[in-house]
């Protein structure tokens, strides 16, 4: 018996939903290797047979810790209206002062597949009716703990949440809550001090050394989840707003290639690496030093591991 | 020595910003130098504000020097004696009136400079390990020369 038209459709949109899905899950994995194929493909394979509500996902043992994930939406390959072409659609070249260290999982900053919305969803008069969050989405992220075991089952695996923004030239911007939290010192440059009022107290932070800071900040009792993802937010709007610009630049001194974010109206700087998108930093920036930046190519800390 | 600024000048690049960024565009893009010259007025009146406090900022530094307070607390107390600094310039780099009447001595801006340093290695030294930033070691050294290099302003 011949298999009808229909069918034939149906199969064809099903190979093709699952490639989507597996390409999405293989790019956006830190993995390296095999297991990153694994993973992509168990990801793949958990959204082709499993319904999308997070009470669903929350019970399945094929992918556990997986509660509220919502899929992400596979790309499409459209940039955005007016881009000037600073970030995005092209690489910087390197500079005088030695070799540009390119990301881990670089790409590079040309790949056109890091344009998902369309030019209707990108114009930004058409904005308005959509809610606050209007460019965030979310993902996972499967983290592994760095240790030198050789042993599969001593590593140490969590699903960590990924928020998405889409910055104004119609790029992502990948958050990592766990980087919002190891950068809670800038925490107060996004969230008043009523907001921080009993909940997160950065004087003591201040006051200790950068190990036991950062000790300090991963501890939720000492900074609560919920700060955690108002400073996110916070730091999304900045990224994404409309004012902000988008320049190649240098992170550290190991002159890390990718994004230099600056507002000037709200005097905000932040970063975020070429290859994996990711967010680096964020903070408040004064006009000195934003044009001290300007002066030294967007290199944010040039002098870091030189002194 | 003292300087004032040219407003005309200062509008001039404000309204270019301004067209600019109504086209998804801006200095940054269009023209470097411009876009630094506009920031100039801004960083220009900060530094008068921070040589203005410059008895506060030697008294921490000689904190720190002296080892009364930790280099954490100097790097925090110090980068918010500057984020004030920057808030009292952003006010009255907003205000027209008060920005045409606003003079700058020279030496503030020499001043500053000095300031500018602190605020990189307290900036790195709290955004990087001490292995990616700078050591304590590195970060006192750095901290004692630009003192040295301030004597001259009192």
């Amino acid at each position: 018996m011949k298999p009808s038209r229909k069918s034939i459709f149906s199969s064809g949109v099903l190979v093709i939903a699952f490639l989507s899905f597996f390409l999405s899950a293989y790019k956006y994995s830190d993995l390296k290797g095999l297991r990153r194929l694994v993973v992509a493909f168990k990801i793949a394979i958990f959204l082709m047979v499993s319904p999308l509500s997070p009470a669903n996902a929350k019970d399945s043992e094929f992918l556990p810790g997986s509660e509220g994930f919502t899929p992400p939406r596979p790309p499409l390959s459209r940039l955005a209206p007016n881009n000037p072409g600073y970030f995005g659609s092209k690489t910087t070249g390197s500079s005088s002062s030695g070799e540009p260290k390119k990301s881990p999982d670089n790409n590079s900053g040309d790949d056109p597949s890091n344009t998902p919305f369309s030019d209707y969803e990108t114009n930004p008069d058409l904005k308005e009716n959509r809610p606050e969050s209007k460019n965030f989405k979310h993902y996972i992220h499967e983290k592994i703990s760095e240790d030198n075991s050789d042993d599969e089952s001593e590593k140490q695996c969590a699903i960590e949440e990924i928020k998405v923004g889409i910055a104004n030239d119609g790029t992502f911007i990948n958050i990592l809550d766990s980087q919002v939290r190891d950068k809670g010192l800038h925490i107060p440059d996004f969230l008043d001090a009523e907001t921080l009022d009993g909940k997160f107290d950065v004087s003591e932070a201040d006051n200790l050394e950068y190990s036991d800071r950062l000790n300090y900040l991963r501890d939720k009792n000492n900074l609560p989840d919920d700060i955690v993802f108002q400073a996110r937010d916070e730091i999304l709007d900045f990224m994404t707003a409309v004012d902000t610009k988008l320049i190649p630049g240098f992170l550290g001194k190991s002159k890390i290639e990718g994004t230099v974010f600056i507002n000037l109206r709200l005097n905000k700087v932040g970063f975020r690496d070429n290859g994996s998108y990711k967010f680096r930093t964020a903070m408040t920036m004064n006009d000195k030093k934003i044009k001290h930046l300007a002066k030294t190519d967007f290199h944010l800390f040039p002098n870091s591991g030189k002194q | 020595m003292k300087i004032t600024f040219d407003m005309d000048r200062y509008n001039e690049l404000l309204e270019k910003e301004k067209r600019l960024s109504q086209q998804s565009n801006s200095l940054i893009f269009e023209n470097k130098d411009e876009f630094i010259e506009l920031l100039s007025y801004g960083a220009r009146v900060e530094s008068q504000i921070s040589y203005e406090r410059k008895e506060e900022y030697y008294s921490l530094i000689s904190q720190y020097i002296e080892k009364v307070i930790t280099p954490p607390l100097f790097q925090s107390k110090f980068l918010k004696m500057e984020k004030e600094d920057a808030k009292a310039a952003k006010m009255i780099t907003k205000d027209f009136k008060q920005l045409a009447i606003f003079s700058v001595d020279l030496k503030a801006v020499e001043f500053s400079s000095l300031i500018g340093e602190i605020s990189d290695v307290s900036m790195v030294a709290r955004e990087f390990g001490p292995e990616e930033g700078i050591s304590d070691q590195k970060f006192r050294k750095s901290i004692e020369k630009t003192f040295l290099q301030m004597q001259e302003f009192f």
